[in-house]
């Protein structure tokens, strides 16, 4: 456990803030939730408010008050099939409430107006998003702090304090990981828990719809797929790139193309317009998710033996390996024509966007060669390499 | 414990940087490696604690390579004075990381070290002047209580003041506890005093090696004033370190009573000994006759 406690003694400030801030961001939501959720109940089981209910009625968005079976005929413009004294009688106040306490909204991002639990201030409730999407800014904050840590470990030599101590380099990149990667997921998890365990206590099972979260949970699992891919291609960078910022840039860059990279590989297969809802949805189901995982625990491998084989001589270079210089130039050139020219190689493309698509491309593989090979003088670019 | 290097090979960017590096080190001993700059001194040092990867050879302690057995690492202590992460830490921090990665490092010790040095204990490294920072890399280094320990140009910078304290600290540390040094230094006056035996590198190998005892014993400088000129023959038997009109001053490595006879046949209009340093060695083994202090 030596090289864990090490490597704790050198990232204990950043990983003890980050762990705090999560759980902080968590239990700040978890208990401004659940305040609301009773201040609502205390107001919808008040005098006032079954005083006022048939006023509310007026005051408040006349769709909140229809029943389920009439918001879904509107939805699909069938309204005309409701029998008159279904169509014109909204919710009954007890009905009402029942809905308006629903703590979780189910399904949010899908419907246009989805949300049938309600806030005491007349607004809607839309616990929903923390499910699926809590993880989103806080995935991308702890790999902006990765990135970072990892390229301090590189600029500030500690990688070669690493090399030269008794800690089998496998072991101590695996450690590396475990701490980046694993604390904040487990702090991540953690607030999961304390969310839901809160929520679940303090929150009466009849409101405590979960059971309208099961689509969530499983893009939940999907967006925890592609961090732990992110995090382990930016580790991957990380012992191959040098320069301080040279790899959480090109790791960055990497990730974001994957959305490009999407398109392209549908354009490829042939989804058509009309099929590209499905295949995004396919992209976030969990079924990828799962593919994610096992493609990150891949590339843990491939790092952690990657760092083994690290000569630090040229831990300041670009790429700190020398013979992987031509194989990686020619990967960004495969690379990024695959993505530009199938994303862009519909027959409607204007020309002027394919010249641009070009030179795009052109403007991206020549900096990379001036990265990856950086040659003495302009003059030589090719003669000039070291 | 025994320390060997055998065979030891480095290419950096397809060049060779040095080949066929083979020494060993006994306890007890300090051994200085000398040779100019960019020869691999320091390349050998992090090739030596694995920093680098070596292309060929390999490092063993009691014939133990320590690659195959990475404890040993425990006993062999580098950091390259210019390129080492502790400057952003304080010494209280840093004895907690070096506490975890040698064994046998004594956290209240060092601690009491630096602070009877006068180093201020709770100032990051960075903030110290570069005396202070060598002066607290040879702390930190005998703290971990490695066998063997590298320093890479460990007076420089260092006032005489410091630099006397840092020999003392050094000598003290091999007679009470009998660790060995590997030393690099420029400064050949200070390694002259310190070191038992000198390592020349030289064309990415190691040209010579020395036991500075042996070296005072048969090595000889000698000021050699001849009528016409420094005779052709002489110089097979050593090397010219300087040359100023007829004046020459050469280098015998191994002063036999041939090379004495062959001088005296010669018969120079003065000849007079001179105090043989580890600097005229350097000069008589690593400077070439194109050099231009040949010329002066």
């Amino acid at each position: 456990m030596n090289i864990y406690n090490l490597l704790w003694r050198r990232y204990y400030k950043t990983l003890v803030t980050g762990m705090v801030l999560i759980l902080g961001i968590f239990i700040y939501q978890t208990s401004s939730q659940i305040n609301e959720w009773h201040s609502t109940n205390r107001f919808m089981q008040s005098q006032t408010f079954k005083d006022g209910y048939a006023n509310d009625l007026k005051a408040l968005n006349g769709y909140a008050h229809k029943t389920q079976r009439q918001r879904e005929r509107i939805n699909d413009n069938r309204n005309f099939i409701l029998a008159d004294n279904e169509a014109n009688h909204p919710l009954s106040e007890a009905q009402f409430v029942k809905r308006g306490l629903q703590f979780f909204t189910p399904y949010a991002h899908l419907q246009p107006h989805p949300s049938y639990s309600y806030l005491e201030n007349g607004g809607m409730r839309d616990n929903g998003w923390f499910v699926a999407e809590m993880i989103i800014p806080i995935g991308l904050i702890c790999i902006v702090v990765l990135m970072s840590l990892l390229a301090e470990d590189n600029a500030q030599n500690f990688n070669l304090f690493l090399a030269s101590t008794r800690f089998k380099r496998s072991k101590v990149m695996l450690a590396k990981m475990t701490l980046l990667v694993g604390l904040p997921i487990v702090a991540i998890a953690l607030g999961y828990g304390i969310y839901f365990a809160s929520v679940y206590f303090a929150i009466p099972t009849e409101y405590y719809n979960i059971g309208s979260k099961v689509a969530d949970f499983g893009q939940l699992f999907n967006a925890f797929g592609w961090g732990l891919f992110a995090s382990m291609i930016v580790c991957l960078s990380s012992v191959v790139i040098g320069k301080r910022f040279g790899s959480a840039i090109l790791s960055t860059l990497f990730l974001l193309s994957l959305q490009l990279l999407s398109q392209a590989i549908a354009h490829t297969i042939g989804v058509k317009y009309q099929g590209m809802h499905t295949f995004n949805k396919f992209i976030q189901s969990p079924q990828v998710g799962v593919a994610l995982i096992v493609v990150a625990l891949i590339i843990a491998a491939i790092t952690m033996r990657v760092f083994s084989h690290l000569s630090l001589e040229r831990n300041d270079r670009f790429v700190m390996f020398s013979k992987f210089r031509w194989p990686l130039w020619w990967i960004s050139v495969i690379y990024t024509g695959y993505v530009f020219f199938a994303t862009t190689r519909d027959a409607g493309t204007p020309t002027e966007a394919n010249i641009i698509v070009i030179v795009l491309w052109l403007v991206i593989n020549i900096t990379m060669y001036y990265f990856i090979f950086t040659p003495q003088t302009l003059r030589h670019p090719f003669k000039s390499i070291n | 414990m025994e320390l060997t290097v055998n065979n030891l090979k480095k290419v950096i960017n397809n060049h060779t940087i040095f080949e066929n590096i083979n020494f060993s080190i006994a306890p007890g001993q300090i051994v200085g490696v000398v040779g100019r700059n960019g020869v691999g001194k320091t390349t050998l040092f992090k090739t030596m604690t694995g920093v680098y990867l070596a292309d060929a050879g390999q490092v063993s302690i009691d014939e133990q390579p320590i690659e195959d057995e990475l404890n040993l690492k425990q006993d062999i202590f580098f950091v390259d004075p210019l390129n080492n992460f502790y400057i952003n830490y304080t010494p209280i921090e840093i004895a907690k990381m070096y506490a975890i990665t040698y064994s046998k490092f004594n956290r209240d010790e060092f601690l009491a070290a630096v602070a009877k040095h006068n180093l201020p204990i709770k100032q990051r490294i960075k903030n110290y002047s570069k005396g202070m920072q060598g002066l607290f890399n040879v702390l930190l280094a005998l703290a971990t209580r490695a066998q063997f320990i590298i320093l890479d140009e460990p007076f420089d910078g260092l006032d005489v003041l410091i630099r006397e304290n840092v020999k003392r600290i050094l000598i003290n540390a091999v007679q009470l506890n009998q660790i060995s040094l590997i030393i690099s230094s420029h400064n050949l006056t200070e390694l002259d005093t310190l070191i038992d035996r000198a390592i020349i590198l030289k064309d990415t190998t190691i040209s010579s090696e020395y036991s500075l005892e042996n070296l005072r014993e048969n090595a000889r400088k000698i000021q050699l004033v001849f009528k016409d000129g420094l005779p052709e023959e002489l110089k097979r038997y050593g090397t010219v370190v300087e040359e100023r009109g007829r004046v020459s001053v050469m280098i015998f490595e191994n002063y036999t009573h041939e090379i004495d006879e062959k001088i005296a046949i010669s018969a120079p209009l003065l000849y007079e000994q001179l105090p043989l340093s580890l600097e005229d060695m350097f000069r008589s083994q690593l400077v070439d006759e194109a050099d231009f202090i040949l010329k002066k």
